[in-house]
């Protein structure tokens, strides 16, 4: 599992993968926080809230290869035949991940120090937000790594978890949409004779349900700095999820490929 | 050792194995050989533990590699016949990894890594990235990584695969080394190599094992029939008329055909010397024989023989 680990993060630095991510985030993140020098007060709640909403650009650049790569160049013959545990291979990886976004946020920890440097202060509002960032970051990458595995080609991979990041910042729109489709389906097939009062509660039923999916509604409190147990919880149960999805898919590989 | 027990693999509806059953003993040297999509492949991979089989089930030592697979899986080093590599890592950081990976005890990684870099002579290469290493080398590092944590078993598939004949003698030689301390199971399509190394040879046509025995034993099994080699200095269309005219010959195939030269294969029937009669018929005609010779069946006459009885069995795969 550590080898796997300290394998997958070096690897991101011998290629030009690790050093992009970095990068971006980087530039990215330094024009957010200079554009704030010039009004005389740093937004760093600000700047994690606008970091978390570039996360569908840059997770997916982390994510691709993970076991995509490994499929394509046979390299996953080690994956399963050596004595290492298949899961604790798949968390390694996962982790590897992880890693690499945490060290692309050091950034953030160096802008907080500026800041404090200066006089201004970290307050639970940047606190939570970067907690949220983090969170939702480890999630996204969750969902990186499953579409890596999903797939043996890298570019498959990224534009697969592109396209699911970013359409997890509209699930709000989407549940809506349901609420409105159920209600309607409902009052045009009233088979059952139900009340239009109850139709309405279904239909909010199903937009509460999807709305539970989304993430951001979790995190929507960190983000303004009410630093409470249930994202957070949810955001790991998510993450556990995921990543067993993960090693399931990989573990039905040795049923289903072929030589 | 190894236990193989009525191994069935299906991909989908197409059966790539059916029902294989052999052991193979400690440090003996077993060939696996047969035309390319026989199955040998998806039986290594099912030994090494990389995919599962339909039915049927894999022991090593005792342990079956898919109910207890850690126990299993340290006693085997698997080459694929792709190595397994990573172009990024140099030779020793490649190493260190799989040493890390089959939990060799890190206070020995660097004496395994010197051993094994040694006996796979890439000492000179340990400190190259993988990426620029010829075919070569990069399958020495590829068997290297497989004896990595001293396995007792190693299962080679196609180790010589894409290399000059130069690379194919070293690769053939260090397996002979080898064998001296780990049971080898090796796959080919070449038979000189399977004959040249291995104690055993197991054939697999169309995913059936249709033959396991040495190749001696083999050899005499199908000895029925012997083969002379006839090189004549003469292009009569008439030759091949008089030697069927003789008694106890078989088959005749012609293998070069030149102006005033033809060379042809002789088949006899079995315990029929025939050498007498055709060196009479050639001089009676006055086409003198430029070479004769008798040759024993090869392992290719057998491995032809046996493939194309179970293609007839099986009404042509």
């Amino acid at each position: 599992m550590i080898a796997y680990y300290k394998r997958e993060l070096f690897s991101y630095f011998r290629s030009p993968i690790g050093w992009i991510a970095l990068a971006l985030y980087a530039i990215i993140s330094g024009f957010y926080f200079s554009s704030w020098i010039p009004n005389g007060g740093i937004d760093l709640s600000g700047e994690a809230t606008f970091l978390s909403g570039i996360l569908f650009m840059i997770v997916p650049i982390i994510t691709m290869r993970l076991f995509s790569e490994e499929k394509r160049t046979g390299t996953d013959v080690l994956m399963y035949t050596s004595p290492s545990n298949l899961a604790g291979i798949v968390i390694a990886k996962y982790f590897a991940a992880l890693s690499l976004f945490l060290i692309m946020n050091v950034v953030f920890g160096i802008h907080m120090i500026i800041v404090v440097y200066f006089g201004g202060r970290v307050d639970a509002v940047t606190i939570g937000s970067f907690l949220a960032l983090i969170l939702l970051g480890s999630l996204f990458i969750a969902i990186g790594t499953l579409a890596s595995a999903a797939t043996e080609n890298q570019m498959v991979a990224a534009m697969v978890s592109f396209t699911a990041l970013l359409l997890s910042q509209f699930i709000y729109v989407f549940s809506a949409q349901f609420r409105s489709l159920t209600v309607s389906l409902l009052s045009a097939l009233n088979v059952f004779g139900i009340g239009s009062e109850s139709i309405a509660n279904a239909g909010a039923g199903v937009e509460k349900a999807i709305n539970w999916l989304d993430p951001y509604a979790h995190l929507d409190e960190l983000f303004i700095g009410i630093i409470k147990l249930q994202p957070i919880v949810f955001c790991v149960m998510a993450d556990i999820f995921l990543v067993f999805i993960t090693y399931r898919l990989i573990e039905k590989r040795r049923w289903s490929q072929k030589a | 050792m190894i236990e193989i027990k009525n191994l069935t693999k299906y991909y989908g509806d197409k059966l790539a194995l059916r029902n294989i059953s052999f052991e193979v003993r400690e440090k003996e040297l077993l060939g696996l050989l047969g035309p390319n999509g026989a199955g040998k492949s998806t039986l290594m991979n099912i030994l090494t533990g990389f995919l599962a089989s339909t039915s049927g089930s894999v022991s090593i030592n005792g342990h079956d590699i898919l109910e207890e697979p850690t126990q299993a899986k340290k006693l085997i080093g698997y080459l694929p016949e792709n190595p397994p590599l990573y172009p990024d890592m140099t030779v020793r950081e490649y190493l260190k990894f799989i040493c890390e990976l089959k939990g060799v005890p890190p206070s020995t990684h660097e004496k395994q890594i010197a051993e094994v870099l040694s006996l796979v002579k890439i000492y000179d290469v340990s400190k190259r990235v993988i990426r620029n290493l010829s075919k070569g080398y990069k399958q020495r590092v590829g068997l290297a990584q497989a004896l990595i944590g001293k396995p007792e078993i190693l299962v080679l598939d196609e180790p010589t695969i894409g290399l000059d004949p130069k690379q194919i003698i070293e690769i053939r030689n260090l397996i002979r080394t080898l064998k001296k301390d780990h049971t080898i199971i090796l796959s080919s399509h070449v038979l000189a190599e399977i004959q040249s190394v291995c104690d055993r040879v197991v054939i697999i046509y169309d995913g059936k094992l249709v033959a396991m025995d040495t190749p001696l034993a083999l050899s005499k099994k199908m000895s029925g029939s012997s083969r002379l080699s006839l090189t004549i200095a003469s292009d009569s269309e008439l030759i091949a008329d008089v030697l069927r005219s003789i008694n106890g010959i078989s088959r005749i195939t012609k293998l070069r055909e030149e102006v005033g030269l033809l060379q042809l294969e002789v088949f006899s029937d079995p315990g029929v010397d025939i050498r007498r009669d055709v060196f009479e018929a050639m001089a009676g005609n006055a086409w003198p024989i430029l070479d004769m010779r008798m040759n024993e069946l090869t392992l290719e006459d057998i491995y032809l023989s046996v493939t194309a009885g179970a293609e007839q069995k099986g009404g042509g795969a």
